[in-house]
């Protein structure tokens, strides 16, 4: 059996933010999308190994990188291959040595997230992390934005405990996340009716999404699991480079306008939202 | 250290000491004028040892007449009132909380002020009545022991299960944000997990209570408190004595591992445990405070219940001096063969300690307790000799490994060791994460766990590092993404409190 390898960005040891309790965080090389609002654009390319046949299916394999190049990297600037740049940082890991890793944070962590880049491009071997790291008692979650082919990675499905799923936009995914006809509805419904959704999450920014239709169509998937959680979070250009800050800012949406997608929300009938502001 | 009477004047004339703290530092300075050699029958090797610095007495004075933690059991106050301060038992909480606050003022130490006041909410919760009026009472008996118990050592203890007084004095304590009383939760793993919550929060906000493993302390000293830093004493005693040795100071005059382990260490160590004996049997046999006092009369303390304490601090610095000599450019906290080194000594000291026959220690199977000290700088030499087993300030690994590198060493210490830990902000919204460390630990036989909140300005959110000082800064073309793989290291400057929590989807 060959020996599978993850393409890795980052490691966070002790992290609370990703999922329930103190976890381990492990952030994947490489995205299928490239969101206008992304924090770590450095974790979009991706090896061209990960682009499969499912991606081809789902059309998104290689756009994303022409949006990356337009709406993320400065005109002009250098670095034109953002392959060489953006991945330096990243690093082959054997699962192996990955497993050994991840048990030097034990007993201090309840579970590990992987998240990324868009985790379910490097599916198997996180398939086989998942099967070496569960039997050490450890909770296993994923962070996604939902643009996978079911079919294609049913075994992360089942072996999975969760996922932490973003829900982008619901329609005109290119102009959010530079591909286009990219839904994630099926995935998020496949998921709800398995019980495998931790939590919902959906990035509110005007003009690139439609804030409205995205929250009320998600809020009424929710309806028959009160359980799962919607987090509503406020985009924001902290951090960024000018030029993105300069053409993102004005797409902030205001306080009232996440209080008001919060109580839309609430009166489709699902209790369990929260926002950030 | 020996005082002398010229030192008399440089007290009485000082601009820096309030009338109380005078006073307190005359009766020391008389306590230290007697000759140890006269008086308590020191040999001039242990006094050598105290002139150069090897052993610090913690200036515990050489007329020693009351011991120097005393942990009463108050629920003889409960149950029968006192009679020497004509108090009769408690009848509600205003007669309890007052008669604490009574008998507070009776109970002496090493700094003249209470060490410990009780396992409160085990005192309180059965006159609980009017949850919002006992609460008002509650905060307000706290308020009155932080303003007239005027020393962070002093002690109170909660846990480990819940009850509404215990939940009550939580919330005084975030409250009233006060120094005093020093709080520990005796945890233990059914401890009821919101209750901790809470004190994990009381923890992140006004630094206590601090977490000790209920479990272990009670196999290792039996029904006990812990009392002034994080002591653990038996309760209805104490402890007569502290000493400590400067394990530092001791290795720096040794040129290898093996005439530290062979000949010097046991030399030092030897004349500490000896001194100790002598102080003991002056406090016992001369200093007539047990048949005087009340506390012992009326069964809040007993001789019987008293043990000592075997000190060490500068055990970092040891490991460090052999290391070099050794030729290794590696540091006691990120060292195999550093941790080697200090388990080594540990264990030559845990020998010696236990086999040597302790006076008046019945109580703790009849010889002292190792303790890993920590505080007082009375000497340059404190410079050299980090507190307890820590690492030196600023050489830490990550937390994960910081933990797996300090739960080895606490099992030397059965009367106490502390660790500090340092967490940001956002684990104020994420106490189960913080739940999750302290369980970690304690799995690994950690004594006692306090955390702190350091504000950072490096804060987590899912998927990036949000720095908030490069808002202003970002002037390089690369997106500023600061590398570290730590949640709650202490590398990161103080910083305003982020007040937008951001969150990206893990891109």
């Amino acid at each position: 059996m060959m020996a599978s390898k993850l393409h890795i960005h980052q490691i966070i040891p002790f992290s609370n933010v990703d999922g329930p309790g103190n976890r381990c965080a492990i952030f994947l090389q490489g995205c299928n999308v490239a969101c206008v609002y992304c924090h770590n654009p450095e974790t979009i390319p991706a090896d061209p190994s990960f682009i499969t046949k499912a991606h081809k299916k789902l059309g998104n394999e290689n756009h994303n990188m022409e949006f990356l190049h337009d709406n993320i990297i400065e005109e002009g600037h250098a670095a034109k291959q953002p392959q060489i740049q953006y991945e330096e940082q990243a690093v082959w890991w054997d699962v192996d040595n990955l497993v050994e890793e991840i048990k030097k944070y034990q007993p201090f962590i309840r579970g590990i997230t992987l998240s990324g880049g868009e985790p379910t491009l490097q599916w198997e071997a996180i398939v086989d992390l998942f099967d070496k790291i569960k039997p050490l008692g450890l909770n296993c979650l994923v962070d996604t934005n939902g643009f996978f082919d079911i079919e294609t990675i049913q075994p992360l499905i089942e072996i999975a405990d969760g996922f932490l799923f973003d829900v982008k936009t619901v329609k005109n995914s290119e102009s959010l996340c530079g591909v286009p006809n990219q839904s994630a509805l099926n995935q998020l419904n496949y998921l709800l009716q398995l019980d495998k959704i931790e939590e919902v999450r959906t990035v509110i920014i005007s003009g690139y999404m439609d804030g409205v239709q995205t929250v009320e169509t998600v809020a009424k998937m929710l309806l028959p699991y009160p359980h799962v959680p919607y987090r509503l979070i406020r985009v924001h250009v902290k951090g960024m480079q000018k030029h993105r800050q300069a053409s993102l800012a004005p797409h902030i949406p205001k306080p009232t306008q996440m209080e008001m997608l919060y109580d839309s929300v609430r009166r489709i009938g699902h209790d369990n939202v929260s926002y950030v502001l | 250290m020996r005082s002398n009477m010229t030192d008399i004047t440089s007290i009485t004339q000082s601009k820096s000491l309030t009338y109380q703290q005078k006073l307190f530092n005359l009766a020391n300075l008389a306590e230290r004028l007697p000759d140890p050699k006269e008086l308590l029958g020191y040999t001039d090797d242990e006094m050598m040892f105290l002139e150069n610095d090897m052993i610090c007495d913690l200036n515990e004075g050489y007329a020693p007449y009351r011991p120097r933690y005393i942990v009463p059991d108050y629920k003889v106050f409960i149950e029968k009132g006192c009679a020497f301060l004509e108090l009769k038992p408690p009848k509600d909480l205003d007669e309890l909380l007052d008669g604490l606050l009574i008998l507070y003022h009776h109970v002496p130490s090493i700094t003249s002020f209470p060490v410990y006041i009780g396992d409160l909410d085990h005192l309180m919760d059965p006159f609980i009545k009017d949850v919002e009026a006992d609460y008002i009472k509650i905060k307000r008996f706290l308020n009155h022991v932080d303003k007239t118990i005027v020393d962070s050592f002093c002690h109170a203890d909660i846990g480990p299960y819940k009850t509404v007084a215990g939940e009550l004095i939580l919330r005084a304590v975030i409250e009233l944000e006060n120094p005093t009383p020093n709080m520990s939760f005796k945890y233990r793993d059914d401890s009821e997990e919101d209750f901790v919550k809470k004190a994990i929060e009381a923890c992140l906000r006004v630094a206590k209570p601090s977490f000790s493993n209920d479990a272990l302390y009670v196999r290792d000293v039996g029904d006990h408190a812990l009392v002034s830093c994080y002591n653990a004493l038996p309760m209805g005693g104490g402890a007569y004595t502290l000493p400590r040795l400067r394990l530092g100071t001791i290795a720096a005059a040794t040129s290898s591992l093996d005439e530290m382990l062979k000949k010097l260490l046991p030399r030092v160590a030897g004349c500490m445990l000896t001194m100790m004996d002598k102080r003991i049997d002056y406090i016992v046999e001369k200093s007539n405070f047990y048949e005087t006092s009340f506390l012992n009369k009326e069964g809040f303390i007993k001789r019987e219940n008293f043990t000592a304490m075997f000190g060490i601090v500068g055990l970092a610095d040891a490991v460090n001096h052999f290391l070099k000599l050794e030729g290794l450019a590696e540091r006691f906290g990120t060292s195999a063969r550093g941790d080697a080194i200090g388990h080594q000594i540990m264990q030559q000291l845990e020998e010696r300690v236990n086999g040597h026959h302790g006076h008046y220690v019945e109580r703790t199977g009849g010889h002292y307790l190792l303790h890993a000290q920590v505080g007082a700088s009375l000497s340059e030499e404190d410079k050299y000799n980090t507190p307890a087993h820590r690492i030196r300030v600023g050489e830490e690994p990550i937390l994960p490994v910081h933990l797996k590198q300090a739960a080895p060493f606490h099992k030397y210490f059965p009367s106490g060791t502390g660790d500090l830990f340092a967490f940001d902000q956002t684990a104020l919204d994420h106490l189960d994460a913080v739940l999750d460390i302290i369980k970690g630990a304690f799995s690994l036989d950690f004594r006692y766990i306090t955390t702190y909140l350091k504000n950072s300005d490096l804060i987590r959110v899912t998927g990036y590092l949000v720095k908030k000082s490069e808002v202003e800064k970002v002037a390089r073309d690369e997106v500023v993404l600061r590398d570290t793989e730590i949640f709650g290291h202490g590398t990161n400057q103080a910083a305003h409190v982020f007040d937008r929590r951001i969150r990206n989807d893990g891109e």
